[in-house]
């Protein structure tokens, strides 16, 4: 078992290379169980005794699983601030959980498909995570991890409540189903908010690129589940599959009715994103993500060869904060990230050829086009 | 309409919510929603802001008053002491229904970890899993804002999994043979009878192992 983190994770050159079914809108598939265990105070109302307890024998229950061969296993308290931003910035763990020091900790399986975080809100929180839409393969997987875990550890249930939590809003089956969704076209029309409208009255929360209460940076909304009570996995799971089928229908409609109706407004959108994106030489994280969003759109769309694709997903990532004080300094000020992330996409960037936009056939009488002045 | 909390800016989100019959309203600013965390409204319950404001503000009488009497004393708050202008929460109308909530007693604690109901309103967090049983006739209400029911379906660990499905199937017997017994059904209220017996014991067996 390796001791540090850095080593561990994928780089993300070779994780921008992994493939899902409708990966140009569904980024990341998620399934979360809250566990506790029996006997222990919830984390927050335990003292520090009580939760390195808790931590030890969830920790060494955990590692012990066949899925776990190979983990990484760590106390929150031996990783640095850059490192749990890291982890972050990766979808790895919860802001709450980098917040955690001593009896907090992770267990992170091979690949990053599986990943406990123990002593976050609950003792354990368990996740599976899959590239593209694939709920139902990351609800097995941690199915799968969550019956072999109840063989060693016996867990707070109750025969009517289901899986006792910490927080009212987990109880029962204790599942949060969640997809991360990239949605350019529904932002570039302005039809997002009635989206997220729409969705909240099926009883389901849509959120920020970093989970609860997070900007939509980059176009990018995380949509799941609220309900855990009186439901069961698979009908929260059918649920879920089938509203994000018809978000994925809306972003497809609005994505071709741009190319449609104002296609030189989209071709605006983007060509400006490439120049800026090529051509300039200081950039604050939040204008590079959402610039590489249009700059994915773009692709999605073929006026960007395919192979750009995962220079840019992995552009999504290097690009945070956390990552380029890693990578280059960790005293880095935001105006030297800025200038240094601005050369990294220059580079990175210097051999895409300029937009060829593919449009629709143009009928003569377009209204957008006065004229013949190009 | 002015924010119910902030009372400087226009509210923007109203809340309707219907907690045993009774009605509760409040009317929300942005900011103010935001940090209420309405601004999700799938995942909020109103209860939870009432008993919040029952928290900060130990007397629960300002929910007696109405708005326009607030907005006055709010005027006069603002410029002595602008502390207490966020604390407070106003409610426009009457709201009865909070009332047995708030009165209840919140100095009840939980047996197993001492957490108190107190302690519950104002995180919204149990304190132990024994806390679920303490304060089960408190939660009740809010559960069913919460979720979609207030009975857990779905998995259980594999052990209690069989003894669940065991008593499950013992009630509908029950209940089965209670109609064979009305309607005079002999034959099948013996067959009935004598199926429930075998439950019993499966049920016992399967208890004692655990």
């Amino acid at each position: 078992m390796t001791n540090n983190i850095h080593e561990f994770l994928t780089p993300p050159a070779r994780g921008s290379l992994m493939d899902g079914p409708n990966m140009g809108i569904v980024l990341s598939s998620r399934v979360r169980l809250a566990r506790n265990l029996e006997g222990f105070p919830f984390p927050e109302h335990a003292t520090e005794d009580q939760k390195v307890e808790a931590l030890q024998k969830a920790t060494q229950a955990v590692c012990e699983l066949p899925q776990m061969e190979g983990a990484f296993s760590c106390s929150m308290s031996d990783l640095d601030a850059l490192d749990k931003n890291i982890l972050v910035e990766r979808h790895l763990i919860s802001r709450e959980l980098a917040a955690k020091t001593k009896g907090s900790g992770l267990v992170m399986g091979r690949g990053e498909h599986l990943c406990v975080l123990i002593n976050e809100e609950d003792h354990l929180r368990m996740q599976a995570i899959c590239p593209g839409l694939q709920l139902l393969e990351a609800w097995k997987a941690v199915d799968e991890l969550d019956s072999e875990l109840e063989k060693k550890i016996q867990y707070a249930f109750d025969s009517k409540l289901g899986y006792l939590t910490a927080c009212a809003t987990n109880l029962g089956t204790g599942i949060r189903v969640s997809a991360m969704l990239h949605l350019p076209g529904m932002a570039l029309r302005d039809s997002i908010g009635q989206t997220i409208q729409a969705v909240g009255k099926l009883g389901l929360a849509v959120r920020g690129l970093y989970g609860e209460g997070t900007e939509a940076l980059g176009n990018i909304f995380q949509i799941s589940n609220q309900r855990t009570l009186g439901e069961s996995e698979r009908e929260i799971i059918e649920k879920l599959n089938k509203v994000l089928a018809q978000i994925i229908e809306h972003e497809k409609m609005a994505r071709t009715n741009l190319l449609e109706k104002k296609p030189k407004s989209l071709c605006n959108q983007i060509g400006r994103a490439y120049g800026i994106l090529s051509n300039a030489y200081t950039i604050a994280s939040k204008e590079a993500l959402n610039l590489l969003s249009l700059i994915r759109l773009g692709i999605d769309l073929e006026f960007f060869p395919e192979s750009y694709r995962t220079t840019v997903d992995e552009l999504f990532v290097l690009t945070q904060p956390a990552h380029l004080r890693r990578r280059f300094n960790e005293k880095l000020t935001a105006e030297e990230r800025d200038a240094i992330r601005a050369d990294m996409l220059r580079e990175r960037l210097q051999n895409l050829e300029r937009p060829a936009p593919k449009l629709p056939e143009e009928k003569d009488s377009s209204p957008e086009r006065p004229g013949q002045t190009n | 309409m002015l924010c119910s909390i902030c009372h400087k800016n226009e509210a923007t989100v109203h809340l309707t919510e219907i907690v045993d019959d009774k009605i509760q309203k409040l009317d929300l600013c942005d900011p103010c929603a935001k940090e209420k965390g309405v601004d999700d409204p799938a995942a909020f319950s109103l209860s939870s802001v009432f008993a919040e404001g029952a928290n900060k503000d130990a007397e629960a009488d300002f929910i007696e008053e109405n708005l326009t009497e607030h907005t006055e004393n709010e005027d006069e708050a603002e410029d002595k002491e602008p502390e207490t202008e966020k604390k407070k929460v106003v409610f426009s109308g009457k709201i009865t229904g909070l009332q047995s909530m708030m009165t209840q007693a919140d100095g009840k604690a939980c047996p197993k970890c001492k957490y108190t109901l107190n302690q519950f309103k104002k995180t919204g967090r149990m304190g132990c899993p024994v806390c679920y049983t303490t304060f089960r006739d408190v939660l009740e209400s809010a559960l069913k804002n919460m979720h979609k029911g207030t009975r857990h379906i779905g998995k259980a660990p594999a052990g209690i999994k069989e003894r669940l499905d065991l008593s499950q199937k013992l009630e509908e017997f029950e209940e089965s043979l209670r109609e064979a017994i009305a309607l005079e059904n002999f034959e099948d209220a013996a067959i009935l009878r004598d199926q429930i017996k075998d439950l019993k014991v499966k049920l016992k067996t399967a208890e004692t192992e655990d």
